[in-house]
């Protein structure tokens, strides 16, 4: 990742940390409940989740496993974490400063690695999944969660400016078919996948990101968005609601194993 | 709550992913082959090459 877009992703979840640990860990529950159930935690396990933030997945997994770690590039998301942590007084869960593209850990060290909601942040995304994979026991899981961006290149573009207008930081949400082709290209099969489609206020979204209606930013996504309703050109089902818009952002997750050799 | 053993048993350093051990200070995490030492801040280590200074020796 470059120096710029480095200081983009630190400077942006700085800003936004109380916001978005709040919601990660605590307005959602029931999602963070549905990963650990797909995940299917062993006692034996040694997790690790790139780009972890706040810590919700590692929290949730950490009393069903033998350890969980959480590795994030901004460190103000790492003291939430580690607040959290305390508060829910788990032992075995430990946190890393760290970057996706070069992860701190042995070659194989855990059996299932794990990230959500980061590869659209992340402008190589191929090379943080290598580096997932090096990371990753020879028999051991990958677990992927993130937006998935429209298939049609005219959506997919109004979609990406909306959410780059948003968050600066943001490079671009993946399409279900780029995730297919990365997978097959690092030799990784899928074991299961589940699709989600996640409805949400488009000024509780803006808020999360520290925007009202007053900064300059909303506007603009606003106008974008609502000139977008007609024909769902953005790909965002919008909805007019009230002085609100109901959005749309679909979700895939995967859980991954190496290729098995012919 | 110090670094932990389960985390020093598996950390490596970011760029030759060999071993860090903890400096004397305990302040620190140090690659044995480019002496980088990467620093550990409230408990966190800090795994970024930028954030790392190189030891003489």
């Amino acid at each position: 990742m470059s120096k710029k877009h480095q200081a983009t992703v630190q400077k942006q979840f700085t800003k936004t940390a109380e916001a978005f640990s709040k919601f990660a860990t605590r307005d959602t529950p029931d999602v963070v409940i549905e990963k650990v159930d797909f995940l299917k935690p062993q006692p034996e396990t040694l997790l690790l989740d790139v780009a972890c933030g706040p810590g919700a997945l590692v929290l949730a997994m950490a009393p069903r496993i033998r350890y969980a770690f959480g590795i994030d590039l901004t460190p103000e998301m790492l003291r939430q974490a580690r607040e959290f942590q305390g508060e829910k007084q788990i032992a075995n869960a430990a946190w890393v400063c760290g970057e996706g593209e070069s992860i701190p850990y042995a070659d194989g060290a855990f059996d299932l690695v794990s990230s959500q909601y980061a590869f659209h942040h992340i402008p190589k995304p191929e090379l943080v999944l290598q580096e997932m994979l090096r990371v990753t026991k020879p028999d051991g899981r990958i677990f992927i969660d993130d937006t998935l961006g429209p298939e049609s290149d005219e959506k997919f573009e109004l979609h990406g400016r909306i959410e780059i207008i948003r968050d600066p930081s943001h490079t671009r949400s993946l399409r279900f078919t780029t995730f297919l082709r990365m997978f097959d290209e690092l030799n990784l099969e899928i074991l299961s996948q589940s699709f989600r489609r996640r409805r949400r206020s488009f000024n509780q979204w803006m808020l999360r990101a520290g925007l009202t209606p007053k900064d300059k930013r909303y506007q603009e996504a606003r106008k974008l968005l609502e000139g977008s309703i007609k024909g769902d050109r953005a790909g965002f089902s919008a909805q007019v609601d009230g002085d609100d818009i109901q959005i749309v952002h679909n979700e895939g997750m995967f859980l991954l194993a190496r290729r098995a050799e012919p | 709550m110090a670094v932990s053993q389960e985390l020093l048993d598996i950390l490596v350093c970011p760029l030759c992913k060999e071993r860090v051990t903890l400096t004397p200070d305990g302040q620190g995490l140090k690659c044995g082959k480019c002496r980088r030492v990467f620093p550990i801040q409230d408990d966190i280590p800090v795994m970024l090459v930028d954030e790392a200074r190189i030891d003489p020796e």
